[in-house]
Parts: structure tokens; C-alpha cells; sequence
């Protein structure tokens, strides 16, 4: 070949086709695909705690995106959840879909653990609460406070995890990550997933139209 | 021209061209085939759904699967044995089969209770040698299927936490299952429960919120 | 919406295999001239068949005596040292980050199996360690390497000196500054959130910037070009330069794609940054130094034109493997998958054209530290990126999806094929641009030994245990912490690999100063890997 500007030019208009394909007709698809009813936008509080989730790299050892049973059985069977569709990430900005399972994943973290009070003690040191976990420990989101004061959310750390005198008390960082990950709860039914044949299940579609108004 | 100088560019080889060998067949015979292939690869996903995300099937809403959002309202539970088998993640969920209580109790229960049913020292209650969990089954029952909050003393401890409610989330029979197995497991040595206790509780409280320790004690007396 | 997306789909399809077909139709038929004429032009009479190796006396009739050798040398100085400060601002700085992000990788390497070491200091989380060591070895690392190699090679490529230099020198100080604010602000947590991405927008315009002032003397000297033909390093290099700025754009575009479609186009990037921008240039370099050391031409004009559309057409549609089984569309997915596959297409093509110019030299390895590492890498080339195409495929991706598997094949793609490459290039470049010798050949040694052995380990434990791994995930059976703690001997053993990757990044950091600084003694020859100044003292 002895055109420069030919070479670059055939490159660019190769990428600006790949950019049709896979950048703007997704966007098009999915910005236009319904967004599941009852998905319930993040309170102030939990945008914060997502930013803490962002900040302290949760995302490079925990998914969000369970796949669908007929294809890997393994993630609905743990009960992480339902398959996701694109309608469940509508207020996810950046998304947090995750590409590795070093740790489970947390979809459905607010609905499998609903205690606050587990979770902001596995953030304060997760081998408090699951022997031989390898997930960091996270006391800089504790105080560590002679005599708590009214108002503060004490967390009950046993020994040998917690401080020798004192309490550990969380910061309104811990509480809204952990608003945060109680709030990845996506139990609700998704209408975009196909659905079964009518016959094969008359009863339970029935009962299902009574629950999705 | 000091030599010296320009050695390392006086010893090199030429700059690199190339040769004009043809294309192997072995290569074109490749390309066709992978052609071929990608073709009949596009048309096997003929068919397949749109929407929702890469290989969704159908499988993802049958019956009873579905997970706990079809036990959102109380009256779901009539699918007892079924419905939110899934949030168990029992994998259990077969209609008929009795619930796996050991494998209900690893998936929902262990992370704060732990395996061994001991707790965690100040924070979560154990279960082995609880007086609430071995009192009368209408306790322990109201306890996991409408949550408990506040100050609370088991076995000689005080704990101050919160207990999240499970009514939504297991169905009678997965209630009575593993309720019945920690009744029954780390030395502990109370009856069984029947998923008919759970529906009577249902039916006496409705969708009540949690409970308190004083509140048991007044409703059900002392454990 | 359906029918259309089915159109386009086919469209895009029948777009890059009839792209294809044209290609080969057009080689057939001599469309593509290639001009032998032209090509000996590029060749300095008396100079085909010498070879950069004085250890064997065939290699020695050409003299530089005639004229026209004479001119050939010059003009090959004249280049080297038109870009002999863009090229080392670059080089240097690479250096310093690859010593910084291995520290990194290390440090969140040991975290995995060792979750309290640094736990207690916010800056030094796992979550921030890691993207700080992706970035640093990726931005700071490979790209600047990448780019100061590129420096050299345009004007050696085009008979020409670099024009604009200095464009290249500001832009590597505005790419420096964009290094550490972004890594700064990583450690303070004001990531952006998607992986590869993660260095905020507003600094961001900063790497944009610094990339297009590269760009600069790379037009000017393709203008004052003193060929015709085009040799296809130079094809790769272009079409690098021209894909990265736009795709770093693109993705980097503020607020711009939320929710899922987000991912979408975080994973084309982050493909798209691998497949078109640090792939193309350590091809390139490949495609330089194998036949430059060599001393005989790359087997097929042919192939090279192949390997070279084929990449352009099909890797630049492959990044949403990464989603497969996600909340992506089928069809989306699907294309992903199929374009994969067909990247065997330019792999296999450049795979020919590498290997089979080394055949009948590979006893050229012994010696030659530029072409072992080169041809490693470009061994490791074929190797990852057909082990790619194979995780691209749903029933194989469905266990190594979300497991240290992936983690393996990334640095078998990123260490053992680009960082090979790059550190067999620098071998090459710094002699002849400090006029100067590598001072220890022992060191050159030792850093061979140290890398190779440690990205083994590397990449063997984390492939096992990343596979052993995905088959126990898809088996609820198996409880998730019985995983976690069959997968720590594999954790373990990437510290030790990475543990000896570093030392060898040390070792090489080192004798890199130690270059700069005109240590050891002067001397006439080449640094090998055997001691052949003797066997060649005259």
C-alpha cells in the first residue's frame, strides 16, 4: 500500500461502522426497553453509598448481573436472582455490572441479607461474620469511640475482631453503603423476560397478572 | 563518517520488506469456513428473544420460579412448597418436595447465625440453646415470619438488633422446614413445626410489622 | 424495531466479510501491486541477506564501503537521531510506570489471599490498588512505550527525519501530568466508575490531548516521506493513531450512556484499547524487528495485507464477549461472538508471516535479546489471541466468565505478547540512540529469566484455578467459601509470579539508567545473550 491518508482514512471509517453497531444501536434498543415497574430510583443516601461502592473498587470482585438459568444454572440456584434485563440498570450511572466473582454477586445482596446490622459489621471486617473470607476489611468507614453518644449507630463487633475497650461506631459513609447494598434488591418480576406458554402454567400466570397491576 | 558513531546503525540489517509468497489454500480454506460457520451461527440465534439480555429463556419465569416476587403479597403463599423456593436458594424448588430446612437455613439464615448456630458474640443471637426458638412454635414462628426489633436477652445475653421478617420471602412450608431444623440441630430438642402453624399465625396477625421481645412475652407469655 | 435490528445486524456482517472477500478478490488479481521495485528502494544495494548479527561470520561481507551502504547507515542515523528526545521522554517515563504499576499489581495481588495487608488506609484499599496498577501499567506502561517505539520507528519507516519532535516531547509531559492526576484521583476514590475508564473525564482531555500532539509529527514526516510504498509496520501504527483518540473519546463522553447500554460501551472500549491500539503497535513492532534482525524480508505482502484489514474489520466488533449471558441483547452479543471467532482471521494470517520468517533462524534466539523477547511475544500473540476466541464462545465462556481465568488471559495478552515486545524494542532502540551498549549482558539475562518464569506461574495458576473455579460456580452444590478457599493456591502462586515479574521489572529499570548513564565500559559490539565478542575478535 502507498496511501497514508487511505490507510487512515478505511481505518476510522471501519471503527466509525463498529460504533454504529455497538455503541449507537444498543443505545437506541436499550434506553427504549421498558423499565420494570416497581424499580424504585436510589434514595440521596443510597447514590452516596454507591459512590462509596464506586470509590473503594467493590465492583472488581462483585457482579450484578445474575444470568439467566437455562444458560448458567449456578446463579439463580445460589439465589442471586433472577436473569437482569437492561430496564433494571435505568438509574445505574455508571453501571456496576462487574466482571468477576472473586466474591458473590450482589444483585440481590439487599434482599439475601436485610440486616443492616450484618452488613455494617462484614464492612468493618468480614471474617467477623464468614470464617475464611478473603474480602478486604474496611474500618476506615468506623469510629472507634470511648462512649458512644446518642445517635450513633454502634456496631457490635465480637472479639477478636473489635477493639479491646470502647465501641466501634459507623460513619454516614458505612450507613449509606450499606443503604446502599440493601437497596440491590431486585425481587420484583421483570416484564421484559419472556414468558412461559399460557397452557403450560394457566394457574400461575393467572396468579401472576394479579400480582404485576 | 565516524564509524564509531554509527555503529549500532552500521551493523544492522536493512529496514524489514516484505515477500510476495501467495496465500496459503489452508488459509482461504479457513476463511471460507469460518464464514460458513458465522453464518449458520446468526441463523441459529433466529428466534431467539430480543429483549431482556443475552440468552434469556423462557425457563426464567415457569412456574414457581419466579422468586420472591410472586410472594410480595401475603395470599401468595397459597403456593406453599413452591412459590420463592428460589430465594431460598435451596434449589429445592421442585412442587411437591418437601423443603430442604439445612439448605433454607445455609442460604438465609447462616451469615448472621452462623453454621454452628452460635451467633456472633454482641451482635447476632445464638440459636443453639434459645429459649425463643425451642418455646412454643407460635413464638419462634412469629419471630422469623414478621421480624423482631429491640432489646432482646437469649441465653443469658442481651442482644440489640434486628431481625428482618421472612414472611414475604419463604413460603409456609420453607418456614416450617427450617424452622423445624434448627429446632432440631446443635443440641437443641423442640418439636417440629407444621406448615398449618405458620398459616394459622398468618391468619390471627395478618401482615403485622416486627415484634418486640415485650410484645411476645405479652401475646404469647414467657418463653 | 425487531426487523430493523435483524437488517442491520446482516448488514454489518455482510459489510466486513464482503470487505474481506474484496480484499482477497483484489490480491488475486494484482490489484495491490507490490511493487518489488519500490521495495528496493527500501533496500540499500549490497544489504539483502546481512544480518544485525556479528557473531556469524557469514553475516560480515557487507562493508559500508560503496557509496550507496554508506548513505543507507546515514540516513538510518539521520532518523535515529531526529527522534532521539520524543523517543527517550517517552521511554523513560514508561519505565518509571511500569516499575509503579507493577508495584500496584503486586500489592493487590497479595490482598487477595491476604485481606488485612494495607487494609487500614482508605488510599491503599484492594479496590483502589488494582485499577491503579491497571492504569498505570496500561496508560503509563505499555501506551507510552508503545508510542515512544512508534517515535522511532515513523522516521526509519519513511527514510525521513521526524518532523514536529518536539509536539511528541510536550505531548509526553502532558500525558505524565494526565498519569498522575488520574492515578491521584483514583487513590482519593473519585474514580469514574467503569473499569478501564476509571480516571475521571475532566483528565481524561488531558491523555487526548498529549495522544493528538503524538499525531502531529506522525502526519508532518508521513508528508515529507522519502518511499512510496508503505511498509506494514507503518499500516499499524497509522491505524492505531487514528483509533485510539476516537475511542477514547467516545467512551469517555460524560453522562452520555447510562444503565446497561453504559456497559456496552465501556466493553467496547476496553476491547477496542486491546485490540486496537496496543495489539496494532506490538504487531507492528513485531513486524519491524523480526525481519530487521533477521536480515531477510517478512514471508508474505500478501498475508500482511490480510492480517491487517481482517483486524481493522472484525476486532474493532468484539468487545461485548465481555457481557455474554448479561443484560445485553442476543443479537448484540451474538455478533460479538461471531467477530471473535473471526479474529482467527488476522491472527492466523500474521502468525504465518511471524513464525514463518523465523523458520530456519530460531538458533537466532540463543543470542539476540531484541528477538527472543520479540518472538515470544509474538509466539504469545497467536497463542492469546486464540485462546480469546475461544472464551468468546458461550459454552466456554459460561465457566470462564467472572473468574481468575479471564485475570490470565488478560496478562498473557498484556504482559507475555505487548510487554515482551516492548522490552525486546527498547533493547533494540537504546543503543542506537545513546550510542552506547547495553552495559551487562548478565542483567539482560536475568531479566529474560525473571519475566518468563514469572508470567508462567502467572498465567498457568491463575488458568487452572480460574477454571476450576468457573466449572464449582456453576454447581450450586458447592457451597461459595469452599470456592473462595479452593481458588487461594492459585491467588498464591500469581503473588510469587508476580513477585518475580517485578524483580525483573527492577533489574530491568535498573540497566535501563544504568544505559542513560553510559555505565560499563565502551565497547565495539553488540550485548547478547552469549558472551561472542571473543569468538568474533579479529
Amino acid at each position: 500500500m502507498k496511501r497514508a491518508l487511505a490507510i487512515m482514512v478505511g481505518a476510522a471509517l471501519i471503527l466509525l461502522l463498529a460504533t454504529l453497531t455497538l455503541v449507537a444501536m444498543p443505545y437506541l434498543q436499550m434506553s427504549a426497553e421498558q423499565v420494570p415497574p416497581d424499580l424504585k430510583p436510589y434514595t440521596e443516601q443510597q447514590q452516596r453509598g454507591r459512590q462509596l461502592y464506586i470509590a473503594n473498587g467493590c465492583v472488581y470482585c462483585h457482579s450484578q448481573q445474575p444470568r439467566d438459568p437455562g444458560f448458567a444454572p449456578g446463579d439463580k440456584e445460589r439465589g442471586w436472582g433472577r436473569p437482569s434485563v437492561p430496564g433494571d440498570y435505568a438509574y445505574d450511572q455508571p453501571h456496576l455490572l462487574g466482571t468477576m466473582r472473586t466474591g458473590p454477586d450482589l444483585f440481590n445482596i439487599g434482599a439475601r441479607q436485610p440486616s443492616i446490622d450484618w452488613q455494617l459489621m462484614h464492612l468493618y471486617n468480614p471474617r467477623a461474620v464468614i470464617k475464611g473470607s478473603i474480602m478486604p476489611s474496611y474500618p476506615f468507614l468506623f469510629r472507634h469511640v470511648d462512649e458512644p453518644v446518642e445517635g450513633d449507630k454502634v456496631v457490635n463487633v465480637p472479639p477478636p475482631y473489635g477493639p479491646e475497650s470502647g465501641k466501634i461506631v459507623a460513619t454516614d459513609d458505612a450507613l449509606a453503603l450499606a443503604e446502599y447494598l440493601l437497596a440491590l434488591d431486585h425481587t420484583y418480576p421483570a416484564p421484559t423476560l419472556p414468558k412461559v406458554p399460557a397452557k403450560a402454567s394457566p394457574k400461575s400466570d393467572e396468579s401472576k397478572e394479579q400480582r404485576a397491576p | 563518517m565516524n564509524q564509531h558513531d554509527h555503529r549500532a546503525q552500521y551493523r544492522e540489517a536493512p529496514e524489514p520488506e516484505e515477500g510476495t509468497r501467495a496465500i496459503p489454500k489452508i488459509v482461504l480454506a479457513w476463511i471460507a469456513i469460518l464464514i460458513v460457520w458465522g453464518v449458520g451461527y446468526y441463523a441459529w440465534q433466529i428466534g431467539k428473544p430480543l429483549l431482556g439480555g443475552d440468552s434469556r429463556t423462557a425457563v426464567a419465569m415457569a412456574p414457581g420460579e419466579s422468586g420472591p416476587a410472586n410472594s410480595e403479597s401475603p395470599d401468595a403463599s397459597e403456593g406453599s412448597g413452591t412459590s420463592g423456593s428460589q430465594s431460598s436458594g435451596a434449589g429445592s424448588g421442585s412442587a411437591g418436595a418437601t423443603p430442604d430446612g439445612a439448605a433454607i437455613y445455609s442460604a438465609q439464615c447462616s451469615a448472621c447465625h452462623q453454621a454452628n448456630g452460635q451467633g456472633v458474640p454482641g451482635a447476632f443471637p445464638p440459636l443453639a440453646g434459645s429459649e425463643w426458638l425451642q418455646a412454643d412454635a407460635a413464638i419462634p414462628v412469629a419471630i422469623v415470619h414478621d421480624g423482631l426489633q429491640g432489646e432482646i436477652e437469649v441465653a443469658g445475653n442481651t442482644f440489640q438488633g434486628v431481625m428482618p421478617r421472612f414472611g414475604g420471602k419463604l413460603s409456609d412450608a420453607e418456614l416450617a422446614a427450617v424452622l423445624s431444623y434448627a429446632r432440631s440441630e446443635w443440641g437443641n430438642s423442640a418439636s417440629e413445626i407444621d406448615p398449618a402453624t405458620v398459616a394459622e399465625h398468618k391468619e390471627r396477625f395478618g401482615d403485622r410489622g416486627d415484634w418486640s421481645a415485650g410484645e411476645l412475652k405479652e401475646v404469647f407469655g414467657e418463653p | 424495531m425487531t426487523p430493523t435490528i435483524a437488517i442491520l445486524l446482516i448488514i454489518t456482517f455482510v459489510l466486513s466479510t464482503v470487505g474481506l472477500l474484496l480484499l482477497i478478490w483484489s490480491i488475486a488479481n494484482n490489484q495491490f501491486s507490490h511493487g518489488q521495485a519500490a521495495a528496493r528502494t527500501i533496500f540499500s544495494p549490497g544489504e539483502e541477506g546481512h544480518s544485525e548479527d556479528p557473531a556469524r561470520p557469514a553475516d560480515q561481507p557487507f562493508t559500508g564501503d560503496t557509496s550507496e551502504q554508506a548513505a543507507a547507515i546515514k540516513a538510518r542515523w539521520t532518523a535515529d537521531q531526529s527522534s532521539r528526545t520524543a523517543v527517550l521522554t517517552w521511554l523513560s517515563s514508561s519505565v518509571f510506570w511500569l516499575l509503579l504499576g507493577s508495584l500496584f499489581g503486586l500489592t493487590s495481588s497479595i490482598k487477595m489471599h491476604l485481606p488485612e495487608f494495607l487494609a487500614a488506609s482508605e488510599f491503599l484499599t484492594f479496590g483502589r490498588v488494582r485499577p491503579v496498577h491497571l492504569n498505570a501499567v496500561t496508560y503509563g506502561w505499555a501506551s507510552m512505550a508503545g508510542i515512544g517505539v512508534a517515535l522511532f520507528l515513523i522516521p526509519r519507516l519513511f527514510k525521513t527525519s521526524l518532523a514536529g519532535g518536539k509536539y511528541a516531547v510536550l505531548g509526553g509531559f502532558i500525558w505524565n501530568i494526565g498519569l498522575v492526576l488520574g492515578l491521584s484521583a483514583i487513590t482519593l476514590g473519585l474514580s469514574d466508575g467503569e473499569e478501564w475508564l476509571e480516571f475521571p473525564w475532566q483528565v481524561d482531555v488531558l491523555f487526548v490531548v498529549g495522544g493528538a500532539m503524538c499525531a502531529i509529527p506522525l502526519l508532518l514526516t508521513a508528508a515529507n516521506r522519502q518511499v512510496e510504498h508503505l511498509y506494514v509496520t507503518s499500516w499499524y501504527l497509522m491505524a492505531a493513531l487514528v483509533w485510539f483518540p476516537i475511542l477514547f473519546l467516545i467512551a469517555n463522553l460524560p453522562y452520555t450512556f447510562p444503565g446497561a447500554s453504559g456497559a456496552t460501551v465501556n466493553w467496547w472500549f476496553a476491547h477496542n484499547v486491546l485490540g486496537l491500539w496496543v495489539t496494532p503497535i506490538g504487531i507492528g513492532i513485531a513486524y519491524y524487528m523480526i525481519p530487521k534482525i533477521l536480515g531477510k524480508p517478512i514471508i508474505s505482502y500478501q498475508l500482511s495485507l490480510i492480517g491487517f484489514w481482517s483486524l481493522a474489520l472484525f476486532y474493532s466488533q468484539v468487545g461485548i464477549h465481555h457481557l455474554i449471558g448479561g443484560p445485553i441483547p442476543t443479537w448484540l452479543v451474538t455478533l460479538s461472538i461471531v467477530h471473535s471467532v473471526m479474529m482467527s482471521i488476522p491472527v492466523i494470517t500474521v502468525a504465518i508471516n511471524h513464525h514463518g520468517t523465523m523458520i530456519g533462524n530460531f538458533g537466532r534466539l540463543k543470542d539476540s535479546p531484541t528477538l527472543r523477547f520479540v518472538w515470544i511475544g509474538a509466539l504469545m500473540y497467536t497463542v492469546s489471541s486464540l485462546q480469546g476466541s475461544m472464551e468468546a464462545l458461550r459454552s466456554i465462556n459460561v465457566i470462564t466468565h467472572f473468574t481468575h481465568y479471564t485475570v490470565g488471559h488478560a496478562h498473557l495478552g498484556m504482559y507475555a505478547f505487548l510487554s515482551f515486545i516492548l522490552f525486546g524494542a527498547v533493547y533494540f532502540i537504546m543503543p542506537r540512540l545513546t550510542n552506547w551498549e547495553w552495559p551487562w549482558r548478565r542483567l539482560i539475562s536475568l531479566h529474560f529469566w525473571l519475566v518468563s518464569i514469572g508470567i508462567l506461574i502467572y498465567v498457568v495458576s491463575l488458568t487452572v484455578g480460574g477454571w476450576k473455579q468457573g466449572l464449582a460456580l456453576l454447581d450450586a452444590e458447592m457451597p461459595f467459601m469452599d470456592i473462595v478457599r479452593m481458588t487461594l493456591p492459585a491467588l498464591q502462586a500469581r503473588t510469587v509470579g508476580g513477585a518475580l515479574m517485578t524483580l525483573g521489572h527492577l533489574v530491568f529499570a535498573f540497566h535501563f539508567i544504568a544505559m542513560l548513564m553510559r555505565r560499563g565500559t565502551a565497547t565495539e559490539q553488540p550485548t547478547l545473550f552469549r558472551p561472542v565478542v571473543k569468538e568474533n575478535a579479529q
